[in-house]
C-alpha cells in the first residue's frame, strides 16, 4: 500500500513537472493546462495520504513472491521485441514459452501444449478478422 | 407505445442480420466458455473481447461485447453452481434444477430490464439533451463520488484511482488546442494512452500475475465475494438500483471483481442456494447499465467502461445522440441483450454440463495463451510494439493496484469519463466567464453536488454496515451436501439491517 502511494506521488510528481510547460489558458477559457495540473495537485496529495495510510496501519499482507511479476513482465517485453523482426507467430511462441516456462517448469509436455494451443489461438484470429500483419519473418 | 414496439422490433431485426446474429451467438459462447476457465475476473474477459470487437463491424463487434459479457454472467452462475458441488440430475422441490433456476434468473434480472432500459432510454435520452455542460459535469463529478463512496476499502486509495484515472485520460495531444500533454517526449503517446492497453494491461495482465502469485503461494489471493441470498426479484431490484448508483454494497450478491467466489479461493464458495439470486442482481445490473451507458454515456461500472470503450473504438460516442442518431445501432444493442439471453438459454440446457468440465483446466497451463492473447491484442490495434510496453506498465500497475485492494474499475471509468469531464468543465467555465458562482447557483448542479456529498458520507455508513457480513468465515456455509437439497432460492428475505437505512 505505501508503495501505491509513492508510485502515485511519483506520477504526479511527473505529470507536475510536464505541466508547467503547457500553456495555460487566458482569461476566461481554461488552457490544457489546468486539467492535468489541477488532477497531479490532488494526486499528490492523495499519494502522501495513502502512503502515510498504508504505513501507520500495517495490515497482515502475506509476503508475495515477485517472480511471477518479472516472468509475466519479461514475456510480454519478449513478444514487443520480437514482433516486428520475427513476426507474430514466432513473438507469440516466444512469450508463452517464457510464461509457461515460469508457469509449469515441471510439466515440460503441458508446457510444449501450452505454446502450440497459443500460436494456434493467435493465428486463428489473426486469419478469421483478417488483419494485416506478417505471421511469419519476412524472406530475406 | 407503438412507438417502443415498433422500435424495438427494428432493434431485433437489425441484431438478426445474418453477421450480427453470428457475432451474438459466437460472443455469448466465447463468454461463457471463458468464464468458466479459472483465475480470470469478468472484467478482464470482457476487455479480452475488445480487440475482437475492433476487427468486426460496428453492430456485429458491438453485439458481440455486449453478448460476451451477458455469456460471461452465465458462465460465472454455472462455474459457481458447480464450485458449490452441484451434480447433474439433483432436482428442487418446485421440480426444477438449479440450472434452469439460474437461467430463469437471468432471464428475469437481465431480459425483462433490458425491456425496462429500451422503454425509458429515449425518455432518459430527451432529458439529456436539456442539461447544459456544468449539469453534465456535475453529474459526472456524482458517478465518480459515487463509485468511491460505495467501494470497500479505503476512500483515499478509491480517489486516488480516480484521480489517476483522470490523470491518464489526459495524455496525449489536447483537442482544443492541439498541444502535446504529458506525453514526456515520447511520439507514441501522442494519441493518448488507448483504452484496450489500459484495460488489457490493468485487468488481464494484473489478473495473470495474480493468478500465478496465488497458484505459487497456494493460497488464495484477493478477496472473495460472499454473494448473499437474495432472491430473484430483490437481486434484480438491487441490479437495477445498483447500476444507477455504482454502489459496491448494495449489490453485495452482484459484486463485479472477484465476481462470485474466486476459483482459487476455496474459503469463498457459494452455495447453490445463493446463486439464482446473485445471477438474478448480476444481469440485471449489467442491463440496467445500458440506461445511463447508452443514453448519457456514462459507464456506471467497470463492465460498461469497458462497453464504452467499445463504442469508442468504432468512432462513436455513446451519449444522448446515439438514440436519435444511429437509432439501428442503439435498438441493435437492446436487441442484442435479448438475443444473447435466448441463444445462452440454448446453449445452457444443451452444452451447460459439457462446458462446465472446463474449469478443471489448471490455470497454469491457461495464463500463458491468455498473455500471448493479450500481447497479440494489443498489438493488433496499432500495429505498435511500443503499445505492448504499455501494456507491460499497466499490467504492473494492475497488479499493485490488486496487492493495495484498490479498485480497479474505478480506474477504467474515471479514463473513460476523463475527456467528457474536461470538456465540460471547461465549456461551462467558458459560458460562466470563468466564474464559480455563477456555475454552482444553478439548482441542478448544485442538487447532484450535494447529494455526491451526502453519498459519499451515507455510503461509508452503509459499508460499515456491510463489512460484518462481508467477513462471514466460510464455516457458517452449509456444507456441500445439505445445500444441493430442496430449497433453491429463498425469495422474499427480509432486507439484511444495512440495506434498510438506504435512499430508496
Amino acid at each position: 500500500v505505501a508503495a501505491l502511494g509513492v508510485l502515485l506521488i511519483g506520477v504526479a510528481g511527473a505529470a507536475i513537472i510536464s505541466s508547467f510547460e503547457l500553456p495555460s489558458g487566458r482569461g476566461f477559457s481554461m488552457g490544457p493546462r489546468e486539467m492535468p495540473f489541477a488532477l497531479a495537485a490532488l494526486l499528490t496529495v492523495l499519494g502522501v495520504i495513502v502512503a502515510v495510510e498504508g504505513i501507520v496501519r500495517q495490515r497482515v499482507v502475506a509476503r508475495a513472491s515477485l517472480w511471477p511479476l518479472f516472468a509475466v513482465l519479461a514475456a510480454a517485453a519478449a513478444f514487443a521485441l520480437a514482433i516486428q523482426p520475427l513476426g507474430l507467430l514466432p513473438a507469440t511462441a516466444l512469450a508463452a514459452a517464457i510464461t509457461a516456462g515460469y508457469a509449469l517448469r515441471a510439466r515440460p509436455a503441458v508446457m510444449i501444449a501450452t505454446v502450440i494451443i497459443s500460436v494456434l489461438a493467435v493465428w486463428a484470429v489473426a486469419t478469421l478478422l483478417g488483419l494485416p500483419m506478417p505471421l511469419w519473418p519476412r524472406e530475406l | 407505445m407503438m412507438d417502443f414496439v415498433s422500435d424495438f422490433a427494428r432493434g431485433l431485426l437489425v441484431i438478426l442480420s445474418p453477421t450480427n446474429l453470428g457475432a451474438c451467438v459466437i460472443g455469448a459462447l466465447a463468454g461463457i466458455i471463458a468464464a468458466i476457465l479459472p483465475g480470470i475476473s469478468a472484467t478482464a474477459l470482457i476487455a479480452l473481447a475488445l480487440p475482437i470487437s475492433f476487427g468486426l463491424p460496428p453492430m456485429a463487434g458491438l453485439a458481440f461485447m455486449v453478448a460476451a459479457a451477458v455469456g460471461m454472467l452465465y458462465g460465472r452462475a454455472l462455474a459457481a453452481l458447480y464450485l458449490a458441488g452441484y451434480e447433474p440430475g439433483v432436482r428442487a422441490s418446485g421440480g426444477l434444477s438449479p440450472l434452469t433456476m439460474i437461467i430463469l434468473a437471468s432471464l428475469v434480472g437481465g431480459g425483462l430490464v433490458a425491456i425496462g432500459v429500451a422503454a425509458l432510454a429515449p425518455m432518459v435520452a430527451k432529458l439529456a439533451l436539456l442539461l447544459g455542460p456544468a449539469e453534465y459535469t456535475a453529474l459526472m463529478i456524482f458517478v465518480l463520488v459515487a463509485g468511491a463512496a460505495f467501494t470497500p476499502g479505503s476512500i483515499f486509495r478509491s480517489i486516488a484511482a480516480i484521480v489517476l484515472g483522470l490523470l491518464l485520460s489526459t495524455i496525449g495531444i489536447d483537442l482544443e488546442t492541439g498541444a502535446a500533454r504529458l506525453t514526456l517526449g515520447i511520439p507514441e503517446l501522442a494519441d493518448g494512452v488507448g483504452f484496450v492497453t489500459l484495460a488489457i494491461g490493468v485487468f488481464v495482465v494484473g489478473d495473470i500475475i495474480r493468478g500465478l502469485v496465488a497458484t505459487e503461494a497456494e493460497q488464495s489471493a484477493g478477496r472473495a465475494a460472499h454473494p448473499s441470498s437474495f432472491g430473484i426479484g430483490r437481486g434484480t431490484q438491487l441490479g437495477i438500483l445498483a447500476a444507477i448508483v455504482p454502489d459496491r454494497s448494495l449489490t453485495i450478491a452482484a459484486s463485479e471483481t472477484p465476481e462470485y467466489a474466486d476459483p482459487l479461493d476455496p474459503a469463498g464458495r457459494d452455495s447453490v442456494d445463493d446463486i439464482p439470486g446473485a445471477t438474478a442482481a448480476n444481469n440485471a445490473r449489467l442491463s440496467a447499465s445500458l440506461l445511463p451507458m447508452l443514453t448519457l454515456g456514462l459507464p456506471t461500472s467497470a463492465l460498461a467502461a469497458l462497453l464504452v470503450g467499445a463504442f469508442t473504438i468504432h468512432g462513436i460516442v455513446p451519449g444522448p445522440q446515439v438514440i436519435s442518431k444511429q437509432p439501428d445501432l442503439f435498438w441493435g444493442v437492446l436487441g442484442a441483450v435479448i438475443v444473447a439471453h435466448v441463444a445462452l438459454l440454448v446453449i445452457m440446457k444443451t452444452l451447460g454440463h459439457s462446458l462446465a468440465r472446463l474449469r478443471r483446466i489448471s490455470y497454469q497451463s491457461l495464463a500463458p495463451i491468455i498473455l500471448a492473447y493479450s500481447c497479440f491484442a494489443i498489438y493488433s490495434i496499432n500495429n505498435s510494439p511500443f503499445d505492448v510496453a504499455l501494456m507491460i506498465g499497466f499490467g504492473a500497475l494492475g497488479y499493485l493496484l490488486i496487492r493495495a485492494d484498490c479498485d480497479r474499475g474505478l480506474l477504467a471509468i474515471a479514463f473513460v469519463l476523463g475527456p467528457l469531464l474536461e470538456e465540460n468543465i471547461r465549456r461551462s467555465m467558458l459560458i460562466a466567464r470563468g466564474n464559480f458562482e455563477t456555475i454552482l447557483a444553478r439548482p441542478i448542479v448544485t442538487t447532484l453536488l450535494l447529494a455526491a456529498l451526502v453519498l459519499a458520507l451515507l455510503g461509508r455508513l452503509l459499508l460499515r454496515g456491510s463489512a460484518n457480513l462481508e467477513r462471514r468465515p466460510p464455516q457458517q456455509q452449509p456444507t456441500v451436501r445439505a445445500q444441493a437439497q430442496p430449497v433453491i432460492w429463498r425469495r422474499w428475505l427480509p432486507l439484511p439491517p444495512h440495506l434498510k437505512r438506504s435512499s430508496w
